[in-house]
């Protein structure tokens, strides 16, 4: 096809024009796919913080205070929802605890089936000195509380409830969140040390589980709450109890969204006034080809080749350089963030890069239309 | 022979602060295969008189029949088809494609025409290489060949879709006498080998009478017209 060689042959003629095209789309393309990828993983790596170790829906009892004791049954009923994953229970009690040394700490005493629990919790890997309670009355205490009131695996800690009961566990091991207000807050334990403690029979207090889109959680919630049907217990969903952090990251796309916009326009500009100086460049060739019968979809499609080409180059490089930055960065840093690659959006970018500049080629198109071979061969 | 090209009552204005018309009612007949000359002085006419018969400009009033169709009713894709097909173009300045080779170059037309360059087509293009004397350079760059050689490409490339109509406006105007000479011979040869109609713009009065007619036009009028 002609234009497509003329296209070529233009800009390989010229190779450090295109070349410099080409960087200046890489460039902006690179900006647009690292800015993106950070932000991307950012976010992710946000919602992993807040939720990974979370329940996404809880079901608790309709009335404060009050523990749910026909569980069994809704455990099943649950499982049977599409999306749920990872279906377990806690019975949680507020406690002080005192120490061999005789000081004292508050804490909230969690009873987990510490199998089924770690689907959303992880506690097995949590813990990092002793083992798990495997029976009952053994606790596990978190790394801040072992520091602060230096205990060690065996000690006996002195429970008292709030009804004023007051009853010994012993510990089993330690367990480390890396989150503080985690580790200092809970003594985690299993289900049946806490169902004795509190004395009130076969009860937990919440059911909890994890779902695959945590993004929908909402509307899994509501399918939940549907199949229980039972208005003893009521469903949350972790996105009403976060509406600021969701409310953050929507500003946060928001913003990516702004800055990929603008890079886009800059891309867009650059192309199209280069492509319309080169039609001022290759006016002669131009002149002369449309003397000897070149149409004017022949004559556009030069041009459109070219922004095609310069988009294709460029966007490949900005999409390299880019995921190479975020790579370097995220690693060179190594930061917090672990990376997030959508490759769905990277791809998109580059792919935004050859649209942007094709569409941006299409104005010299039209300018090359209104060139008029006389004026070029009467000027000489 | 019939008329391969007949301008009818050919005026032309160009509007601007000052409306100059520049030809003033041109009636004339070109015969298929014949090799005619345009001479007159600088400024009378004749570059905007060609340009309006190679359907590059259009008259302010007339018409123009190339090959038997009225110009005057085709669109502008038909125009490029026509000029394409059945007109060749020679310029005072060669305007090669600085981006390819000679032999590229002398191509074009045929690519332009949608065709695909086959074996038979780059034959017929070496030849025509052959036969303005450039075959040594033929795949040297466009620039890289004296002014000679390059306007000898043009005219190779003119010549490439065998056109009826070759319109050449002062082709030697940068040449020297020799190489002059040389191409007026080349014109002739194609004139009489494949009956290819020549209109030649020139200020060379002497090159002018070694066509078979001469019309002189005069401050947009033609003057004189000659057969001989
Ligand atoms: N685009 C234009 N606008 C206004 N006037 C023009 C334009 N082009 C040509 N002219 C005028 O038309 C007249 C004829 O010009 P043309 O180029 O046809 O002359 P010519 O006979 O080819 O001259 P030369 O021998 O110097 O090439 C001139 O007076 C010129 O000034
Ligand atoms: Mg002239």
């Amino acid at each position: 096809m002609l234009s497509l060689r003329i296209a070529l042959r233009f800009l390989t003629s010229s190779k450090v024009q295109t070349i410099g095209i080409a960087l200046g789309i890489a460039v902006g393309i690179s900006v647009q796919v690292f800015v993106g990828t950070l932000i991307i993983s950012l976010q992710q790596s946000l919602v992993e913080a807040t939720i990974g170790n979370a329940p996404h829906i809880t079901v608790l009892a309709a009335d404060d205070g009050l523990y749910i004791d026909d569980w069994q049954p809704y455990i099943q009923t649950i499982e049977g929802v599409g999306d749920v994953r990872d279906v377990s229970v806690s019975l949680s009690t507020n406690v002080l605890m005192n120490t061999p040394d005789d000081r004292t700490f508050p804490g909230l005493v969690r009873g987990f089936e510490i199998e089924n629990s770690d689907g959303i919790y992880d506690i097995s890997s949590r813990i990092y000195e002793g083992t798990a309670p495997d029976s009952n009355g053994e606790v596990l205490v978190g790394l801040e509380n072992q520091e602060e009131y230096g205990l060690s695996i065996g000690d006996t800690l002195e429970v008292t409830l709030g009804n004023g009961s007051i009853q010994d566990v012993t510990i089993s091991g330690f367990f480390d969140f890396e989150v503080a207000t985690l580790n200092e807050g809970w003594v985690i334990s299993n289900l049946g040390t806490v169902q004795s403690l509190l004395d009130e029979g076969d009860v937990v207090s919440a059911i909890e589980m994890q779902v695959g889109d945590p993004f929908s959680a909402d509307s899994t919630a509501k399918k939940v709450e549907k199949a229980i049907a039972s208005d003893k217990v009521v469903v949350s969903n972790w996105k009403t109890e976060n509406e600021q952090l969701l409310g953050a990251l929507a500003a946060q796309g928001q913003s990516s969204y702004m800055i990929q916009f603008f890079v886009i326009i800059a891309v867009f500009i650059a192309i199209a006034s280069i492509l319309a100086i080169s039609v001022t460049q290759k006016s002669k060739q131009l002149g002369i080809l449309k003397a000897m019968g070149i149409t004017d979809v022949q004559s556009s499609l030069i041009f459109m080749f070219q922004g095609l080409f310069l988009g294709v180059i460029g966007g490949a490089l900005g999409v390299g350089l880019g995921y190479g930055l975020f790579m370097g960065f995220i690693v060179g840093a190594s930061s917090s963030i672990s990376p997030f690659v959508d490759w769905g959006f990277i791809i998109g970018s580059g792919v935004m890069a050859v649209a942007a500049s094709t569409i941006a080629s299409m104005i010299p198109a039209v300018k090359s239309l209104r060139l008029n071979p006389i004026e070029v061969i009467r000027n000489g | 022979m019939g008329n391969v090209l007949e301008l009818k009552g050919i005026e032309k204005t160009y509007f601007g602060a000052v409306d100059t018309k520049v030809l003033h009612g041109i009636d004339l007949a070109f015969e298929e295969g014949s090799f005619n000359s345009i001479i007159g002085q600088s400024g009378s006419g004749k570059s905007t008189l060609l340009n309006i018969i190679g359907t590059l400009d259009k008259p302010t009033k007339g018409l123009v029949f190339v090959d038997g169709q009225d110009t005057s009713k085709m669109g502008k894709m038909k125009l490029a088809k026509l000029r394409n097909q059945t007109i060749g173009f020679v310029f005072q300045f060669h305007y090669l494609l600085p981006e390819f080779t000679a032999l590229e170059n002398i191509l074009m037309p045929i690519q332009i025409s949608g065709k695909r360059v086959d074996g038979k087509t780059k034959a017929k293009a070496e030849e025509l290489c052959e036969l303005v004397g450039i075959s040594e350079v033929r795949n040297n760059n466009s620039t890289k060949m004296s002014g000679g050689q390059q306007q000898r490409c043009a005219i190779a490339r003119a010549l490439m879709n065998q056109p009826k109509i070759i319109l050449a406006d002062e082709p030697t105007g940068n040449l020297d006498s020799d190489t002059t000479a040389q191409i007026y011979s080349l014109f002739r040869d194609v004139n009489a080998k494949l009956k290819t109609t020549f209109i030649i713009v020139t200020h060379d009065r002497r090159i002018a009478e070694e066509a078979d007619r001469i019309v002189e036009i005069k401050d947009g009028r033609v003057f004189l017209d000659i057969k001989r």
